[in-house]
């Protein structure tokens, strides 16, 4: 018995000890890093002082984060759907036109206390029909729902590069409703079309 | 024991509270799987995006081999979970030498923001050794993003820039110098007057410009006093205006003098003030100095030309037709954005028109519209030779003007006949003038300008 918690104390020791080396290195490797990561620092001689206009403020919203146009949009204008709120087609060798209306109004509020710039860009087709591209104008907005196929092909086109959208804008509270004009042709390619739209604002 | 932070110790009170404790490993398993989808996999989209930050405009003094840090917050305003990707990125044109992008990194550059939350992330500013004095840019950009749908679908993001204006005092001086090219009276869109400034950066800091403008009478009497609104950061090398934010009712033929006054600064540099002068009457108009349309790779090709004669600035909007012999209009395009032309300067632009014409002679119409309700107006004729079957459809409508004018096809076969013998004609009459001694029809011209 005696032997056994004799056994037992030197195991106890052993612990002790092994937890004391590791409390001893740890304490050590504690008080080393902050000094070498300080030498790190120091090695940076110059200066940076960084002045943040803490009470300059800008906020977006976005009512609406997608144009669903769904699985049907056809050239004859026969897709249906999604969110499409209304079509404009033709007899003629152009497809249609499928118009895409937020479901709140305004789609994008521009709040700022200072001067802002606002860009708008749109991230090429990523869908699986190849000739649907925004390089080729098939995605296009209007502040207003264009009646005619020839009034949509009218509208501003989206670009993949971050076109103006507002050049110092004054500050304020700005809202925009745009609606989303997806072209459907009869010489495009079967398949789908996914983009995203991109608003970037900044002071 | 050990110590939670207080934020730490009520998140738990609050899940003891709402989550049973047979549901609180199944909800424990739910919180860490959304942990490894937002770390390493897709962020969540959220049907709605309100996102704001603070500071939302950083301005850095710096000097070579430089280091700090700057935090950044971004709130979710809204009610849905946000994803929000971080990301450093050019400000404005500041490329090359004027480009900070290396200068930033961002940590964490992806997250989860839940709603009513907010979540910071450190910017940590590094300047390399040896740099010359002046400007360097970039921006801190958030994003947050819609989800994407079965089928088509478009996806709407928002994103928030914070700018990082730093100033480096290194090799040579900074220099703080703004080039007014000028003060401008400017009629709007609504018939009133404001005023635009043009200022050019020739220094190597960014600036600020402000000011303001009062506008007198003949008589010296003082009839308004107009703000101008501030703009963004000036870069250095790059022009910017500056325009009142309000406009008068100014009497039309009477004369006006305005007086500005802008000043430029940043947070290193004091404002300077430059006064500026322009006097000016009443008396706006546009002018149609060129007007072409020419086929240029199957498609029509619209060339302008409108010259502002007048004192004022003027937003103009163009819009165009395409007429037939008959004077019917078989096109028409939608007005163009509006673009401003200084006293004194032409708008020069070039439009590719993607409209279906077939071949025959027709009337080119150009509008310029301004001043609210003021146009003038520009035709010219012009011939296309071979039907124009655009490939793509960029650009302006396509309008089938053979359908809408709902003209049989074996009559344009019969028209292009007679087209054919009428030409053949009119080249033997060309012939036989030229061998009589006489001249050739002068070319087709452009008529002049309808109204003005």
């Amino acid at each position: 018995m005696f032997a056994s918690i004799a056994g037992q104390l030197r195991r106890h020791s052993l612990v002790v000890s092994i937890v004391a080396v590791l409390s001893f290195i740890l304490a050590a490797l504690a008080i080393l890093v902050p000094i070498t990561s300080h030498n790190v620092e120091g090695q940076a001689a110059g200066t940076v002082t960084v002045t943040a206009t803490n009470n300059a403020k800008i906020t977006i919203s976005i009512s609406d984060a997608t144009a669903a146009y769904g699985v049907n949009v056809a050239p004859d204008g026969t897709g249906t759907g999604g969110e499409i709120t209304s079509v404009t087609s033709t007899t003629g060798t152009e497809g249609a036109y499928y118009i895409w209306t937020p479901s709140i109004t305004p789609l994008v509020r521009v709040k700022s206390n200072k001067t802002w710039n606002g860009t708008i860009a749109a991230a090429e087709n990523s869908g699986s029909s190849s000739s649907m591209t925004i390089s080729s104008g098939a995605l296009r907005y209007s502040t207003s729902v264009p009646g005619t196929y020839s009034a949509a092909s009218s509208e501003l086109a989206f670009t993949t590069a971050a076109a103006d959208w507002q050049t110092n804008h004054a500050k304020g509270n700005s809202t925009y409703t745009f609606y989303y004009l997806l072209r459907v042709d009869w010489t495009d390619d079967p398949g789908t079309f996914s983009s995203t739209v991109t608003y970037s604002v900044s002071q | 024991m050990i110590l939670l932070p207080k934020v730490v110790t009520r998140a738990r009170a609050f899940f003891r509270a709402a989550v049973g404790p047979r549901k609180r490993l199944s909800f424990l398993l739910a919180v860490a799987l959304l942990s490894v989808a937002v770390q390493g996999g897709t962020l969540l989209h959220a049907n709605q995006v309100d996102l704001s930050v603070s500071p939302s405009l950083v301005e850095v003094s710096a000097t070579s081999n430089g280091e700090a840090t700057q935090d950044i917050t971004v709130y979710n305003d809204g009610s849905d979970a946000l994803g929000i990707e971080v990301s450093v990125t050019q400000y404005k044109r500041a490329s090359g030498d004027y480009s900070a992008v290396e200068w930033l990194a961002v940590e964490p550059s992806r997250f989860e923001l839940l709603p009513s939350t907010n979540s910071t992330v450190t910017v940590t500013i590094k300047t390399p050794v040896g740099l010359k004095s002046g400007g360097r840019y970039a921006m801190v950009v958030f994003r947050a993003a819609g989800p994407t749908a079965a089928g088509s679908a478009v996806g709407v993001a928002g994103e928030l820039g914070v700018p990082f204006l730093i100033t480096v005092d290194g090799e040579g001086p900074l220099v703080s110098q703004v080039k007014m090219g000028g003060i401008f009276p400017l009629l709007d869109t609504s018939g009133r007057i404001g005023a635009v400034a043009v200022g050019t950066n020739l220094g190597n800091i960014h600036l600020f410009c402000s000011g303001h403008v009062g506008v007198t009478d003949s008589s010296g009497t003082a009839v308004g006093d107009l703000e101008f609104t501030e703009n963004t950061a000036l870069l250095p090398g790059m022009t910017s205006m500056l325009f009142t934010g309000e406009d008068l009712p100014l009497t039309e033929g009477s004369s006006y003098l305005l007086k500005g006054f802008v000043d430029h600064h940043n947070t290193s540099h004091n404002a300077s003030m430059e006064e500026l002068n322009a006097s000016f009457v009443v008396k706006p108009a546009l002018r149609w100095d060129k007007l072409e349309m020419s086929i240029v790779s199957n498609r029509l090709l619209v060339t302008t030309d409108v010259f502002n004669p007048s004192d004022m600035a003027i937003f103009a909007q163009l819009r165009f037709a395409v007429a037939d012999a008959d004077g019917n209009i078989l096109a028409a395009s939608e007005a163009m954005p509006q673009t401003l032309i200084l006293p004194g300067t032409s708008l020069n632009t070039s439009y590719p028109v993607a409209w279906q014409i077939p071949r025959g002679s027709y009337t080119g119409i150009a509008i310029a519209a301004y001043g609210g309700g003021l146009e003038v107006r520009q035709t010219v004729p012009f011939d296309v030779k071979a039907g124009m079957i655009p490939t793509v459809n960029a650009g302006w409508g396509t309008v089938p003007v053979r359908e809408k004018a709902g003209i049989p096809a074996g009559w344009w076969i019969g028209g292009g006949i007679a087209a054919a013998v009428i030409a053949a004609g009119g080249l033997t009459i060309w012939f036989m003038s030229r061998h009589k001694g006489g001249t050739p029809p002068a070319p087709a011209s452009q008529t002049p300008a309808a109204q003005e």
